[in-house]
């Protein structure tokens, strides 16, 4: 669990860093520069020992961007659906979901929606009493940013991370893992959508294959701190993702290193897990199945904001 | 008289003479003079003769004996006496019937058609057939000569001679003479013959010995032994000759005995002078005197109802005020102003007042009295009619006075004391209104009314007159007509002597207050203002000469019989409900407003809370659960209530002050007419509240609280109806009520908890967590929190949630709040540690604060053993114990948060199993609003804890704090509170708080506390009138 938090600690390190690159090159490129890091295998039934990033959904939005992609509206849950989560359950779940599309709007400089989804994560927390110090300050500070694109980024990325370390703190893992698993599938979900349709080779298309290490281990956490029957749809969810991305091969290559056009020195090659096209749309499919069912509305009419 | 009745009368003149054809001319023509001196001036006589001899003369010569026959007989004779019946009232008939009787007077015989003609006529006039008897036998043949001799009386010098008679005998003491009086009570007088050589006077005019005359009321016969003009012979006044007929019908006759009876206002010397007097059965008193002698303060001395300072007030030798309860019955009081109810009809205020006095009676019977009482007042053809005010002009100045008269009169006192019964009458009215008086005595009643100042004719109908000067000072007691004498006399009048004006028999009573009052002549001509004799001189005249000397408590006589039907509590309560829902319901204006109100208010009230946050598809959709309007409707409920309530009672009892005083002299009963007025009063509120609540609910949408916020509401509002009575029955001022309601409103409007925060108030006010005793006190608080829980708790979404809600709220708060505080506590006493900080005060307050919370935590997560020792005993603290404590802490935290996780599993589950049955969305969308959930669990609240007393209090989500104090304080808006060991609803709680209130202002109602907390403060007016 440190270890994990320590990750998370330096998950801002790693935007700001992102948002530095954002100015070098526009090109989609193989490789996101400065992004690929090593990472160590290790088995999922000893997670105490794995060094992975997740929710890996930032650091996706973050390639996203630097692949060049652009802004696809409607995407998001919308915030008016929060009025149909009554659990704490649904709540977390949700909130861990809205947390990630709060990123991908602030990534596009969507002013407006950013605010929005940012009260709304606001809304969820104190619906789920979770306590962040200096809670109102932030809050206050994000209605006084309210034109500055750059403010409300870094409010909303300091909101996330003391909701993180609020349930840290407290020991509250089973919330924790419940948001995680909402962060992350919202995550995946939003990089399938914008990738759109397969193309061999292409390294965005790789980068969602490499997700399955990320999930190993959410995976494991989960069904660690989860509780009972009532938590078990969190559980299930990556279950079903993982039965998919069991299924990618792996290619082995050899390592190699080279220097980029900006002389930095750049290993390649090594092991890499391939999506097939099959794959892709199994997988593509199977999210939408389940970020339905996560975002569901528990009543038979109701509205939906419509973007 | 009318000219055209005159004449009528004349002709039948006419027509009795030619019975006797052959009297001298100057015989009849000077019986039908003496007749017409009553009604005419001199100069109009001769013409009246004249028209006599017309009618003789018109009158064809027959024979006497065919003539005779003819006129008994005529048709016109009876057609002339109906026309002259229906002009003439009772007493001028048998003025009429005494001079036609003259006409056949003298002789030793009366011709029996002479008779029959003096029959026909009698029974033309309607007179008793045995007393026309009596009477024509009295006129034509002498007192011997009547057959019951009963209805005589003889006026003799020696009553020894006449031991054995069947007739009432008046002895005066060197009286020779023989005056002889025959009873005739259907006219309510006498007539007498003299029978004597020493001269007598009927009121001041020489009687002709063998004439008949009338003796009435105001009449006396005085005199002096003949040749000796200072041996005077003691007057025999009308009520002495009355008296001795009327009191043998009466078992128990009241005497009634004032001895150095005295009164004077606190603070003050003024008020009523000792003076004695007495009087009894069949008199009628007058008081007279100018505005402020003293008057109805006498009165209010007579009926009890003011305790005397000095002297004592006896009826038949029982002190009044010793035995106050049992002689009210005795005593009837018809106070200046009106005592009616203005929406009822004539009938309908005599038949309650009847009900009140003898509802024990059957129906039939009390309906009996009713209609025989209005009969007698003349106001039976108009019964059905409704009194109204005085502006709308219903009915006349006089039938209201009657009418008020009538109140008492169905009660039938023994004595009736009547104050200003002539004040802003006509002088017909007032007329009318004494000889009602008047008749009262006859029946055997004492009456004593105040007089201002009154007309000749109706101060003769006084028998004693009281005299009252400045200050309350008595400066006459006795005989109306003698006063005159008496006034003038030590005025030095020239015709001191005379009593009545010997042309038109006026008697100026105006003359006794003239002399009083007279003002000194300064050498300018003018009026100085000090007067010829102050009132003190008077008075001590008075006491020297006048006031009777027989002082002490008179023989104790039998009682007349007590009034055994006053109906008992239950039926008084019964009448009183019936009389005033009657009343309201006449009142159309009132009850219009009072029916309208409710809707109109809920209406707007409704309207313009309704907040439409929309959809995307309706931009003017309502959704209840985002009304943010909500607490602002809750709040303005309350006031609305409160307003209704306050609106509807603060009239109620002032309107009615007088009749109520009236009823208390009664010895009704106070409850009984208060319980009747809260009856109707709840009935009301609880209809407008009905009204209220279903329209504003309707309309906000709210749904399944009907009945809880009806509850509510009409709590507030029936505190408010008895907060107005009290208003109402306390204060004597109608404005000084309504510039109270804004005073009484605006606290209950600033005490609720809505408009200002408790927290927010001066910081001597408040407590912390606790409203300020001074919202405790406000029905307004109660009221709008019992709404405000209510609606939050019990909703159909919250309800089933609620209890695990509250588990959540206490463990976030030990997980977000509290136990985070307590760590920041001890990391600020380490750096005070560590800076040694001089201000060691501070330190140790948090120590200490942290101590007592450990002391409380331990009871449920025991401390580590060196912490323990620590915090027990008390040692000064070091940088290790602080680490211990802060560690302790954080694992405690961590607890709590495992505990609270699975509290909120707990909570999904119940989600679930909802969600199964209802549309949660929906469900919350309809029953759960947000507007007042931010209110409730005081959401922008910053603060969630606050110290006092070294110890951390919650401040936090209130509405799911479980209080501890055992007296049922609790914060603004928790759900339950605590009384002894058990935990009762707020909205029963709160509830029960309004009906003790209630309950409260019903015994200061009771006891009528305000008023007389307001009178002991000397802060009241005089009665509003």
């Amino acid at each position: 669990m440190t270890r994990i938090s320590l990750l998370l600690i330096l998950l801002p390190l790693v935007l700001l860093n992102c948002r530095q690159q954002e100015n070098k090159g526009k090109g989609r490129s193989a490789h996101p520069t400065g992004s690929h890091q090593a990472s160590v295998r290790q088995d999922a039934a000893t997670d105490s020992s794995v060094y992975h990033r997740f929710p890996s959904s930032r650091e996706m939005l973050n390639y996203i961007r630097s692949s060049d992609f652009t802004y696809q509206p409607g995407l998001t849950n919308p915030t008016g659906n929060k009025g149909h989560y009554h659990s704490s359950f649904s709540r977390t779940l949700n909130l861990g979901g809205y947390l990630t599309d709060m990123a991908y709007l602030s990534h596009f400089k969507q002013t407006r929606k950013t605010r929005e989804y940012f009260n709304t994560v606001v809304e969820l927390s104190n619906d789920l009493r979770i306590k962040i110090p200096e809670k109102q300050e932030v809050v206050d500070r994000a209605s006084s940013d309210l034109s500055n694109i750059d403010s409300l980024v870094r409010i909303g990325r300091d909101y996330e991370t003391k909701v993180l370390d609020y349930l840290k703190e407290t020991g509250q893992e089973r919330t924790l893992a419940i948001l995680m698993t909402g962060s992350y599938i919202e995550g995946l979900y939003l990089a399938v959508h914008l990738v759109g349709d397969y193309r061999e080779g292409d390294p965005a298309v790789e980068k969602i294959a490499e997700q399955k290490y990320a999930l190993d281990h959410l995976e494991s956490f989960v069904r660690k701190h989860i509780r009972g029957a009532g938590d078990s749809p969190a559980l299930s969810y990556l279950k079903d993702l993982n039965g998919i991305f069991r299924k990618l091969e792996i290619s082995r290559e050899s390592t190699r290193i080279r220097r980029d056009s900006a002389r930095h020195m750049v290993i390649e090659g090594g092991d890499r897990l391939v999506i097939s096209e099959k794959d892709f749309v199994e997988l593509r499919n199977k999210l939408d199945e389940i970020r339905h069912q996560m975002t569901a509305k528990n009543n038979k009419e109701g509205y939906v904001e419509e973007d | 008289m009318t000219n055209t009745t005159l004449k009528l009368v004349v002709k039948l003149f006419a027509i009795a003479s030619a019975f006797r054809p052959d009297d001298p001319r100057e015989l009849r023509e000077n019986i039908l003079k003496s007749y017409l001196r009553y009604y005419l001036q001199e100069k109009y006589i001769q013409e009246f003769i004249s028209i006599y001899y017309f009618y003789i003369q018109q009158q064809k010569p027959r024979e006497a004996g065919y003539y005779k026959d003819l006129s008994l007989k005529s048709v016109k004779t009876l057609r002339l006496l109906a026309a002259i019946n229906n002009e003439m009232l009772y007493g001028d008939k048998m003025y009429l019937l005494m001079h036609l009787a003259e006409f056949f007077q003298g002789k030793e015989e009366v011709a029996s058609q002479e008779y029959d003609f003096l029959q026909t006529i009698a029974r033309s006039f309607t007179m008793p057939e045995m007393e026309s008897h009596d009477f024509f036998y009295f006129l034509l043949f002498g007192s011997q000569q009547v057959v019951r001799q009963e209805r005589l009386l003889k006026v003799v010098g020696d009553s020894r001679k006449y031991l054995n008679e069947n007739h009432q005998v008046i002895e005066r003491k060197n009286f020779e003479g023989l005056i002889n009086f025959l009873h005739l009570p259907s006219a309510h007088l006498f007539i007498f013959y003299y029978q004597g050589e020493e001269p007598l006077f009927l009121n001041n005019v020489k009687v002709v010995p063998g004439k008949s005359y009338f003796f009435d009321k105001g009449n006396s016969l005085s005199g002096y032994k003949a040749g000796l003009h200072n041996v005077k012979l003691e007057p025999v006044y009308y009520n002495e000759v009355a008296e001795q007929f009327l009191s043998g019908r009466l078992p128990h006759p009241v005497e009634l005995k004032i001895d150095q009876l005295g009164y004077h206002y606190s603070g003050s010397r003024e008020g009523i002078q000792p003076f004695s007097f007495s009087s009894r059965s069949f008199f009628l008193v007058g008081i007279m005197g100018s505005s402020g002698t003293g008057k109805s303060t006498l009165l209010k001395l007579l009926n009890g109802s003011i305790r005397p300072t000095k002297g004592n007030v006896w009826i038949n030798g029982y002190d009044l005020h010793a035995y106050r309860k049992s002689l009210k019955n005795l005593i009837g009081y018809v106070p200046q102003h009106d005592l009616l109810f203005e929406s009822l009809s004539i009938y309908e205020n005599l038949f309650y007042s009847a009900r009140l006095c003898c509802g024990r009676q059957k129906g039939g019977q009390v309906h009996q009295r009713v209609a025989d009482l209005l009969h007698e007042l003349g106001l039976w053809h108009i019964r059905h009619r409704r009194v109204g005010s005085h502006q709308e002009g219903n009915i006349s100045g006089g039938q209201r006075k009657r009418l008020n008269l009538s109140l008492e009169l169905i009660r039938e006192p023994a004595v009736l004391l009547v104050d200003e019964p002539t004040s802003g009458l006509s002088s017909n009215d007032s007329l009318q209104v004494m000889n009602l008086l008047r008749k009262q005595t006859l029946k055997g009643r004492l009456v004593i009314a105040s007089i201002h100042q009154p007309a000749s004719r109706i101060f003769k109908l006084f028998d004693q007159l009281l005299v009252l000067d400045e200050g309350g000072r008595t400066t006459y007691a006795g005989d109306p007509a003698e006063a005159l004498v008496y006034f003038k006399t030590l005025h030095e009048h020239v015709n001191a002597q005379e009593k009545e004006c010997s042309v038109c028999g006026n008697l100026p009573a105006e003359t006794i207050l003239e002399i009083m009052e007279e003002r000194e002549v300064n050498p300018d001509g003018e009026q100085a203002p000090q007067r010829r004799m102050p009132a003190k001189r008077w008075y001590e005249r008075y006491k020297d000469h006048l006031e009777p000397r027989d002082t002490g408590p008179p023989e104790q006589k039998l009682l007349p019989p007590l009034n055994k039907y006053t109906p008992g509590w239950g039926l008084q309560w019964k009448i009183f409900t019936k009389r005033n829902l009657l009343s309201k319901i006449r009142n159309k204006q009132f009850l219009l407003i009072s029916l309208l109100e409710a809707p109109v208010l809920a209406l707007i009230l409704a309207f313009f809370t309704k907040y439409t946050a929309g959809t995307p598809g309706d931009q003017y959709a309502y959704i209840f659960s985002r009304n943010m309007n909500l607490p602002v409707y809750l709040f303005m409920s309350i006031i609305v209530a409160l307003f209704l309530g306050l609106l509807s009672s603060s009239d109620d009892i002032i309107g009615e002050r007088r009749i109520v005083e009236r009823e208390k002299f009664l010895n009704l009963s106070r409850s009984g007419y208060l319980l009747s007025r809260l009856f109707i009063l709840a009935g009301l509120s609880g209809l407008q509240m009905l009204i209220f609540v279903l329209l504003g609910n309707t309309i906000l949408e709210i749904r399944g609280m009907t009945l809880p916020y009806f509850w509510v509401l009409f709590a507030t509002a029936f505190f408010a109806n008895m907060l107005g009575l009290n208003l109402s029955s306390g204060i004597r001022s109608r404005i000084a009520i309504y510039v109270l309601i804004p005073l009484i409103l605006i606290p209950h409007i600033l005490f609720s908890g809505m408009v200002i925060p408790f927290d927010r108030f001066h910081g001597r006010l408040t407590h912390g967590v606790y409203p300020p005793v001074v919202a405790d006190v406000m029905a307004s608080r109660w009221g709008f929190e019992a709404l405000a829980v209510k609606q939050f708790r019990d909703n159909a979404y919250e309800r089933p949630l609620f209890s695990v809600h509250r588990s959540e709220s206490f463990y976030a708060y030990r997980v977000n709040h509290y136990l985070p505080r307590l760590i920041e506590e001890c990391r600020v006493i380490r750096q005070h540690m560590k800076q040694s900080d001089p201000s060691r005060s501070t330190g140790n307050d948090m120590v200490g604060l942290v101590r007592n919370e450990l002391e409380d935590l331990q009871k449920w997560k025991p401390l580590p053993t060196a912490v323990e020792d620590a915090v027990s005993t008390r040692a000064r603290w070091t940088e290790a114990t602080l680490h211990g404590i802060v560690d302790y802490l954080q694992s405690a935290r961590r607890s709590q948060a495992r505990k609270l996780e699975r509290v909120v599993y707990r909570k999904d589950s119940m989600i679930r199993e909802m969600a199964q049955r209802h549309d949660l969305t929906e469900r919350k969308k309809n029953h759960h609003n947000q507007g007042l959930a931010k209110l409730v669990t005081r959401q922008n609240q910053r603060n969630k804890l606050v110290i006092i007393d070294q110890r951390l209090v919650r401040n936090f989500e209130p509405v799911y704090q479980k209080p501890s104090h055992s007296f049922g304080r609790a914060p603004f808006f928790a759900a339950v509170k605590k009384l002894g060991s058990r935990w009762i609803g707020t909205w029963k709680f709160n509830l029960a708080v309004l009906w003790f209130f209630v309950f409260i202002l019903y015994w200061l109602l009771y006891f009528d506390a305000l008023r007389k907390l307001l009178d002991a403060l000397h802060l009241q007016g005089d009665v509003e009138a």
